[in-house]
């Protein structure tokens, strides 16, 4: 009984000596495999940051240099990605300066933004045009049409609002609606939560941030950029969106915080029209123009009354079109 | 046999804890992979409640103690403080001018700036405002748009106020600096500091003792209406070059009861038929600036 006591106890300690042993060995090699894993990964992260300091720049309010820049004003000239080598190679070559003016864009891409006419919710879930927001996208579209610019696309977004107003305009501008484009970009959204604050509260815009944020910077990335150097004339966009995303593309063309949408306010139909230059600089023409249509037909939100389930035909019109 | 076993029991183990780190916070590699406007990009993006230093609780003296007749007088103060109304702030641009001759009082008009005029004076006077003040840059052109504007609208032309703080300069170096307008470096320092306290004498919330939304028309140039939209949207007011405005065109600023300051339209000139709109000196007119 007590040999065999004395030999447990020793085999014990044996063991234990072992166990301690294979501790040591695996948490040693843990540890020192959780460093180099980690030692990997920072240096991994730093190409990583960089890699995205670059995207912020391109973004236009980036983390390095550039932010302060921002803040302070300053144009960030290469936000599209788009900018001509600035820094040409040395060489006496006249093949290479002659690449160098080909490469240089000359034409310039006016940028024309529409809000959408007044509309309303249905009992059903869908949204509609009201008369007087048929009425309001006649009328954007006979201004469109009186400019008499030649048009080279029509982006409208795919919210049935959106395409309301789109063929209204198109009708009046003579643009053939197969060629009209639908963009799964631009529907309605939170670009970014707004500075000052809207009344909503903070975790809905977070929400509704993480949902439409990206997408809305897509659309901001898709259509604004400087002509590309094989473009010889002046090009025309027309794009029929909305007016969170009409704001948060001007703040984000113009360079201003994109924060600062929520201090613009767009009446319905109203014309917003940017340009961007050969040299990437972004000037605005007019913000949310909507002076060609009569004072009582200017609104800018819902209006409050439901509208009745059948629409009628829409009577303003047919005035127009007598007028 | 069993070091070998136990090293590599190790590396597992390391492994294992290393990726079960990296699970736990995502957000590391996640965050800012488009853009960093998640939270203000930078200290100018975020709104200066106080920008004309007339927030409520500044404008009353703190409260002291926790002692409840001062916690009283400190409400009551801060509530008598509080504005009650808006005020829109109607900017409109004068109409295409000639610049003949040297001086200012040569530069008038052209018989298409007096139209432009006269259909933004239309326009205002459809909006049916209650105008409380029309103020003037004592510039001649500025002068001739609001005396055809005044004849649009119901407005007294004595009742109008010439600033001399609103005539045309060079607010501010723009950026980008672009084009062919390069003023000295002279015109900034002497016309920027003005510009700004034309900006501070006519951009404020209203007072408290206001009862009503007050409209207020200025008739003034582009350089400084454009500097005051930048200005008072708390946009970098280098940032004026980027936009352009119409000969008279009307830019609608307004600022609430809070401080917070909206722009409902920015050289809005649809009213005007196509043909007249304009934004620059007529190119066959001499000394084209």
């Amino acid at each position: 009984m007590w040999s065999t006591t004395h030999k447990l106890e020793r085999m014990a300690s044996q063991q234990y000596q072992f166990i301690w042993r294979t501790v040591a060995a695996i948490s040693s090699g843990s540890f020192i495999t959780y460093c180099t894993m980690k030692l990997c990964n920072s240096s991994n992260a730093g190409d990583m940051r960089t890699v995205k300091g670059q995207v912020h720049d391109i973004g236009g309010g980036g983390d390095g240099s550039e932010l302060s820049q921002i803040g302070n004003g300053a144009w960030a000239h290469d936000w599209d990605c788009r900018a001509p080598m600035t820094v040409q190679p040395v060489s006496e070559d006249q093949q290479q300066e002659s690449d160098d003016t080909k490469s240089m864009p000359v034409a310039l891409r006016h940028i024309v933004l529409v809000r959408h006419g007044e509309y309303v919710d249905f009992s059903d879930g869908s949204h509609h045009l009201t008369d007087r927001g048929r009425l309001q996208a006649k009328l954007t579209g006979q201004r469109l049409h009186d400019m008499g610019v030649p048009w080279d696309h029509v982006v409208a977004s795919t919210m049935t609002r959106a395409q309301e107003t789109a063929m209204i305009i198109l009708k009046e501008i003579n643009f053939d609606p197969l060629k009209m484009k639908r963009c799964e970009l631009l529907p309605e959204g939170t670009p970014c939560p707004g500075d000052p604050p809207q009344h909503r509260s903070v975790r809905r815009v977070q929400e509704s941030f993480r949902r439409d944020g990206p997408r809305i910077e897509a659309a901001f990335r898709r259509y604004f950029f400087r002509a590309s150097p094989e473009q010889k004339q002046d090009s025309y966009l027309l794009v029929i969106g909305h007016a969170n995303v009409i704001r948060y593309l001007v703040c984000r063309a113009l360079q201003f915080p994109p924060e600062a949408w929520t201090r613009i306010s767009l009446k319905h139909g109203s014309i917003t029209w940017l340009t961007v230059w050969p040299s990437g600089y972004v000037t605005v023409k007019c913000l949310g123009d909507s002076g060609f249509m009569p004072v009582e037909q200017l609104t800018s939100r819902r209006p409050q009354i439901k509208a009745p389930q059948d629409q009628q035909q829409p009577k303003d019109l047919h005035m127009i079109e007598n007028v | 046999m069993r070091k070998f076993t136990a090293l590599a029991l190790g590396t597992g183990a390391g492994l294992v804890a290393y990726y079960y780190q990296r699970l736990c916070d995502p957000q590391k590699v996640v965050h800012n992979s488009w853009t960093n406007s998640e939270k203000p990009i930078n200290e100018y993006a975020l709104w200066d409640s106080n920008w004309d230093f007339r927030d409520p609780k500044s404008l009353v003296r703190p409260q002291k103690t926790e002692l409840p007749q001062e916690q009283n007088r400190y409400n009551s103060e801060l509530e008598k403080a509080v504005p009650k109304s808006a005020r829109h702030i109607i900017l409109v641009r004068h109409g295409e001018y000639l610049d003949v001759g040297n001086t200012d009082e040569t530069h008038h008009l052209t018989e298409r700036g007096r139209l432009q005029a006269k259909y933004t004076g239309k326009r205002l006077r459809d909006l049916g405002i209650k105008w409380d003040k029309v103020i003037a840059s004592t510039m001649v052109r500025a002068q001739e748009t609001a005396s055809i504007i005044i004849k649009e609208i119901d407005f007294d032309m004595n009742n109008v106020k010439h600033c001399a703080f609103l005539r045309e300069g060079a607010p501010i170096p723009p950026q980008p600096p672009v084009g062919h307008w390069r003023p000295e470096a002279s015109q900034f320092y002497r016309d920027g500091a003005r510009i700004e306290a034309a900006f501070r004498r006519y951009f404020h919330r209203a007072y408290p003792d206001q009862e009503k939304d007050s409209y207020t028309l200025i008739v003034g140039h582009g350089n400084v209406i454009r500097y005051f939209v930048c200005r008072a949207l708390q946009f970098p007011p280098e940032a004026w070059l980027r936009i352009s405005i119409n000969h008279a065109s009307i830019t609608w600023l307004t600022i609430s009861a809070s401080g917070n300051v909206t722009i409902k339209y920015l050289g809005d000139s649809g009213y005007m038929p196509v043909n007249y709109l304009t934004h620059r000196i007529p190119r066959d007119a001499k000394g084209v600036v």
